[in-house]
């Protein structure tokens, strides 16, 4: 069962075989509660979203679609309850460097993404590093492109999860990548 | 390029859960799951309290009658009228006020107010469960 595929492990559950969930909860946890941390900030607080997401995935697994996949819809529970949590906190987090269209006037400025410097691998401290980088960059930027190279979502699973059309996803992407390229220049080796 | 920014990213650490939170997960769903029986059989625990309580009340009205007509109140309120004869006569009286005693009555209405009083409790235990669970969950405004 442990090498069966999300979906088949979903069927299996649907037939009452309770094993299943916990190999997909054993699967996406660590992952899920990550994606959480970064969406809200704090390590307790990710650690009870992310008990809500698996409660509310195992509640509405009967209506999971099989055509689609489970990864995409467990990130997607997972963020509306970071955003209820936030909600509820009214602490939703907006950048300020976006207008309420999500136009970031200060990256369109940037030219194209400049390649990475070769000094930055060879950091001792790349890790810390790359997090506090990561850590500048506003919220709705983040998040695709955490999505995109930590979790391997592609641009239209990612646009689903966050509920938002594709070409604002690429470009919250570009504009990502960009503003980190920037952060990354900035540093003197 | 996308190549070089995945390799960067693969520098970037995750953030390890407490090592609890896959136990944690696991609990609450088993949690939620008693949730939804409790909520149940609270449903149905309620309809039997209903239906119990009003067997208790109809019992006990029926054992009251019982007592008036069985003529055990008369025997019984002796006790207060000629308790000089009760006393000189007690084994009589006391044989009498057996026979008089609607036994079948009073059992019913014991047997009804044990099952109202059963249900009430189960009913007491499960509303404590749910409302434990829905204080976690108020916790962090779920």
């Amino acid at each position: 069962m442990d090498n069966d595929s999300d979906e088949k492990l979903v069927e299996y559950f649907l037939e009452g075989e309770k094993r299943a969930l916990e190999v997909l909860v054993f699967r996406y946890y660590k992952v899920i509660y990550n994606f959480c941390y970064r969406y809200v900030g704090d390590i307790n607080v990710a650690e009870d979203i992310t008990q809500e997401s698996f409660v509310k995935a195992w509640k509405n697994l009967n209506k999971f679609d099989r055509s689609k996949k489970f990864k995409t819809w467990m990130f997607q529970i997972a963020k509306n309850t970071c955003i209820d949590y936030l909600r509820k906190r009214k602490s939703i987090p907006f950048s300020r460097f976006e207008n309420e269209d999500g136009d970031n006037n200060f990256v369109d400025n940037f030219e194209d993404i400049l390649p990475l410097p070769d000094e930055i691998f060879k950091k001792k401290d790349l890790a810390e590093f790359l997090e506090k980088a990561i850590s500048k960059l506003p919220d709705a930027n983040k998040m695709v492109v955490l999505l995109y190279y930590k979790n391997d979502f592609n641009f239209r699973e990612i646009a689903e999860i966050l509920n938002e059309p594709i070409d604002t996803i690429k470009s919250r992407y570009r504009r990502g990548l960009v503003s980190l390229r920037k952060l990354i220049g900035d540093y003197e080796y | 390029m996308e190549k070089e920014y995945k390799k960067l990213f693969t520098n970037m650490e995750d953030v390890e859960p407490s090592n609890k939170l896959f136990e944690k997960i696991m609990l609450r769903i088993s949690r939620e799951e008693r949730m939804i029986v409790t909520k149940k059989r609270i449903a149905v625990f309620s309809v039997f309290l209903v239906i119990s309580s009003g067997g208790f009340v109809y019992s006990f009205i029926a054992t009251q009658n019982a007592f008036v007509s069985s003529g055990f109140v008369q025997f019984f309120s002796l006790i207060f009228s000629d308790f000089n004869i009760v006393v000189a006569y007690w084994q009589n009286f006391l044989f009498t006020l057996l026979e008089s005693l609607p036994v079948f009555a009073v059992i019913i209405s014991l047997v009804m107010f044990s099952i109202a009083l059963g249900f009430l409790t189960f009913l007491i235990r499960d509303v404590k469960f749910i409302n434990s669970n829905n204080i976690i969950r108020k916790k962090y405004g779920f």
